[in-house]
């Protein structure tokens, strides 16, 4: 079993989740030595489309599939439906050699069907022990943590603009994440983004009670790379942002999460 | 309950006429020119250890793929045919139409159909024989797959393919699970690779095999009978099988109910 780390994107939507993620995804898969899964959990599947890559079927399908059959009482004993689901589920998991990706696709949809739910985080779970690095791309707000979505985070990446808004959904997400014992994690910490220098960070930072991961300055590129749809594995590893992601991960993996001073 | 012919409650003939018609398809194919050949040599046997238990990931990874058999968005197979005629079945015979794993690489279509003979079976052995197979701790071998659809995938690592790992080594090993498992006398293995087209051949096969599966899970799991309503009605009508073992189940119901 390898020793796993998986490290989380939250926060208010637009405030840079996918960009960082994607980011994450390709400076590891440069770097050649771990195994990557990039889990997209935006039901908007922004974090595929940015690195390139086209979604024909998602986690939710493979659940609706499921439901399906079980409203039709069309499956067998609990070890076939577990060798369904992974079955189907790995066919889901997009290789490109050197990451994978799995696309979640909608979140747990109506009716109670906690059983198929539970079955596919176990799966899903089963699965991710195969990698060294997992990188959620997750929904945005708080609901996915709420559900309990993710669970088992080791590195929980707050992301937000400067805006009252973004900062405010963050403290949310760590309060909810920390009080009711929602997601057990290692470190968490802010990484602001669209920041005009040190000295706002500075100022942003006296009002938080959150350590810093790091912060992006404002950047033309992303821009454009979000204008044209570029994939974010063309994206130029000298760029600031790169540097930033580069230290942010190399705090994780490293050092295991050192968060910078705030 | 038993599927026994000691008893003679009733034969199990379900599957001989297709293990019949599977001799015949072998043939017609060796005739064709495809490489029709039994693996058994000394050298497998002494490897068969080698692969077996996986401590390391039990995925093999695309880049990591030497072979890849009956991916998903192609066809493949999986049938289990029992029967308790034990002259039908060669007991240890692993054969193969098509290249083997150290002769080609990439991507190919796949059946892998396991005969089974026994005189003593349980009913509800059968689901259970079905998906078996699947049950493989084997290093460097990744298997994905439906039971119920009889849809197989599985993945062969490269460093399993420099080692020798060959269709003598996972048929083997699988006829060796079963005899331990379930005590069957005679178990033997086909598999096929050569072509789309040959693997396809079998989608009568498949489905037969697919709709009895189903029928016979159905009937063990649900214990409800409805005849009039149930979709598989029409297997359970011609294979006098499903039919004893459906009026068994019936009374054996009425039984503890009462």
């Amino acid at each position: 079993m390898r020793d796993t780390i998986t490290i989380a994107m939250c926060g208010k939507g637009g405030v840079g989740k996918t960009t960082t993620a994607a980011l994450m995804v390709k400076t590891l898969a440069e770097r050649g030595d771990k195994k990557i899964l990039a889990i997209d959990a935006d039901p908007a599947i922004g974090l595929s489309y940015a690195l390139g890559i086209n979604v024909d079927k998602t986690v939710d399908d493979v659940r609706n599939n499921l439901i399906q059959k079980v409203k039709e009482k069309k499956i067998g004993d609990r070890d076939d439906t577990l060798r369904m689901l992974d079955y189907e589920l790995f066919d889901v998991l997009v290789e490109q050699g050197k990451f994978s990706l799995l696309a979640i696709g909608r979140p747990e949809g109506e009716g109670c069907y906690c059983e198929v739910n539970t079955l596919l985080k176990d799966i899903i779970e089963s699965l991710s022990s195969n990698f060294d690095v997992i990188i959620i791309d997750g929904e945005a707000g708080i609901e996915q943590i709420n559900r309990r979505v993710m669970k088992i985070v080791d590195h929980l990446v707050l992301v937000s603009d400067t805006s009252s808004k973004g900062l405010n959904v963050a403290k949310v997400i760590k309060k909810v994440a920390h009080d009711n014992q929602v997601v057990d994690y290692k470190s968490t910490g802010l990484l602001l983004n669209r920041i005009r220098d040190e000295e706002e960070v500075n100022t942003i930072m006296k009002q938080q009670d959150i350590d810093l991961f790091g912060w992006i300055p404002e950047d033309e590129l992303i821009r454009e790379y979000d204008f044209s749809g570029k994939s974010y594995l063309d994206f130029p590893e000298t760029s600031p942002i790169g540097k930033v992601v580069q230290d942010i991960l190399d705090s994780f993996i490293i050092n295991g999460g050192a968060a910078m001073s705030g | 309950m038993q599927w026994k012919t000691e008893n003679k409650d009733y034969d199990l003939e379900i599957f001989n006429e297709d293990i019949v018609d599977l001799r015949n398809f072998i043939e017609s194919k060796e005739n064709e020119g495809r490489k029709v050949r039994l693996l058994d040599s000394e050298d497998g046997d002494r490897r068969l250890s080698t692969f077996l238990k996986k401590d390391e990931a039990s995925i093999v990874f695309i880049e990591d793929t030497w072979l890849e058999l009956g991916n998903p968005k192609k066809f493949s197979t999986a049938p289990v045919l029992v029967t308790d005629n034990l002259d039908l079945v060669n007991d240890g015979n692993v054969t193969l139409i098509g290249p083997d794993i150290s002769e080609t690489r990439g991507s190919l279509p796949f059946a892998q159909i396991l005969l089974l003979a026994s005189d003593s079976l349980q009913d509800e052995a059968y689901t259970k024989l079905n998906s078996f197979q699947y049950e493989l701790e084997l290093k460097g071998y990744m298997i994905k797959a439906m039971p119920s659809s009889l849809l197989i995938w599985s993945r062969v690592s490269n460093d399993n393919a420099r080692n020798g790992f060959s269709f003598e080594i996972l048929g083997k090993t699988i006829i060796n699970n079963y005899k331990s498992k379930f005590d069957i006398p005679f178990v033997e293995i086909i598999f096929i690779t050569s072509s789309k087209e040959d693997v396809e051949q079998l989608k009568d096969l498949h489905y037969k095999v697919k709709r009895i599966v189903g029928a016979m899970t159905k009937m063990l799991e649900e214990m409800h009978f409805d005849c009039s309503s149930c979709e598989y009605l029409d297997v359970c009508g011609d294979v006098r099988q499903l039919s004893a073992l459906r009026k068994k189940l019936i009374k054996k119901k009425q039984g503890g109910n009462s």
